[in-house]
């Protein structure tokens, strides 16, 4: 009986423990939940919707949700083996008001993870053609198509299958319609 | 030759039990035991090599004795026991001790800053430039967070302050942080709005669960009748409405 006690001690102290640290340092154990708690925070959301997931470099994880016309983007990474946590830098928001002041046709790729998306807020652009370049010296590096939603929206990953912070962005996007009408440019 | 005998007894006792890890343990309380048996034997003038016999032959048969403390032991509590202790041992140290020290500290820095605020709080004497001051005491939550409103504090300047609380529920699910209070204006309803960034945010009691200071919002109209202290960002929205009738009772 007195083992009996200890153990059930044991495993209360353990939970305490493990739920401590997950509360204290911001471990979760899917990264969807990490997701969820991550908008939570940032009092976004929920996404109704998660439009890309999938892994990147080094154990990292990337979602990329939706909800109304606003993008949520987050990265995170394992923590301790088991937990899925913050990751500096790995977080972007796009809310309706800062959505509102962007150029009609917007896109950001994230290098590290190998992951593009963008909106284009031009009616009747089907397809968005894109050019990444490096950084350093603006050289053209690939040039590749995305289809966009009926809502705007476009996105992909395993574009260069490289993972590299801050080595590729893109250097110009044009929208087109079906029938290969140029709708909408932009370049950086 | 009563040792000998003795340790013989005992390890066909101790043989019995599965969990050998309660071997030693039982050894010792069957040693203690006999030795004192033996002890009370030997102070009856029986000599010792027959007080060593007569003390086994009281402690039983070996078998039966080992059988029942076999019982008693159970190997697989036993074993769930032993794994369940030594898990317990490394989940301490990985997770414990982080969430202790670190926790603790954090614990401790925000209590103190309670403290402190509190103290300051109730020595705090009356700034002469001070107009009129509204208790608000209302709570208002975005998500899991509950962000409170104290006080307004009207001085001569034109200066509004707004006393704050905030913290996070305490099942909340979202990541530990506090609330950003640049997401927030106060208005007069009428014609003043405070700009997006308020001119002064001075934070009282940092925590990461637990946040408490003031802002101040300048050039607030003397004679505004009530305040709006308002957040409207992605759905979530308050309008805490503060009459600041009170003020006229001040003046």
């Amino acid at each position: 009986m007195k083992r009996k006690k200890q153990i059930l001690l044991y495993l209360l102290l353990m939970a305490i423990c493990v739920g401590g640290s997950m509360k204290l340092f911001d471990y979760r154990l899917t990264p969807h939940q990490y997701f969820a708690a991550e908008e939570k925070y940032q009092h976004v959301g929920p996404s109704e919707e998660i439009l890309l997931e999938g892994e990147g470099a080094e154990g990292t994880y990337f979602i990329l949700g939706k909800w109304g016309q606003n993008l949520n983007y987050c990265v995170m990474e394992r923590h301790m083996g088991i937990f899925w946590g913050s990751r500096s830098g790995g977080h972007y928001v796009l809310p309706e008001d800062d959505r509102l002041r962007l150029p009609p046709l917007w896109g950001e790729y994230q290098s590290d993870m190998d992951v593009l998306y963008g909106i284009c807020q031009v009616d009747g652009v089907t397809q968005v053609q894109y050019t990444l370049s490096r950084l350093e010296n603006n050289e053209v590096y690939y040039e590749g198509t995305l289809p966009v939603r009926e809502d705007g929206y476009f996105y992909g990953n395993h574009i260069l299958e490289e993972y590299q912070k801050n080595q590729y962005g893109i250097s110009s996007m044009i929208g087109t319609d079906a029938q290969g009408n140029v709708l909408a440019e932009y370049t950086w | 030759m009563a040792k000998e005998l003795f340790e013989n007894y005992i390890k066909a006792v101790t043989s019995h039990v599965k969990f050998r890890f309660d071997r030693y343990d039982i050894g010792q309380e069957l040693r203690e035991h006999m030795e004192d048996l033996y002890e009370d034997l030997l102070s009856q003038d029986i000599d010792e090599e027959q007080a060593a016999q007569l003390t086994v032959d009281y402690m039983g048969d070996s078998e039966e004795l080992g059988k029942e403390l076999n019982e008693a032991h159970n190997p697989v509590l036993g074993y769930v026991w032993l794994w369940v202790r030594r898990m317990f041992i490394l989940i301490f140290i990985a997770f414990g001790l982080p969430v202790i020290s670190v926790g603790g500290c954090r614990a401790i820095g925000t209590g103190y800053g309670a403290v402190d605020r509190f103290f300051t709080e109730l020595y705090e004497e009356t700034p002469e430039n001070l107009v009129y001051t509204v208790e608000v005491n209302r709570q208002v939550k975005v998500d899991d967070m509950v962000v409170g409103v104290e006080e307004l504090r009207y001085y001569q300047n034109g200066d509004m302050e707004l006393k704050y609380i905030t913290y996070q529920e305490l099942f909340s699910t979202a990541l530990t942080g506090t609330f950003d209070f640049y997401d927030c204006y106060l208005t007069d309803g009428e014609i003043y709005t405070s700009q997006f960034r308020p001119r002064d945010t001075q934070i009282e009691v940092s925590g990461i669960y637990y946040e408490a200071g003031s802002i101040t919002y300048p050039g607030f109209p003397a004679d505004a009748k009530e305040g709006h202290f308002i957040y409207d960002r992605e759905g979530r929205q308050f309008d805490m409405e503060i009459p600041l009738l009170q003020k006229e009772e001040d003046l």
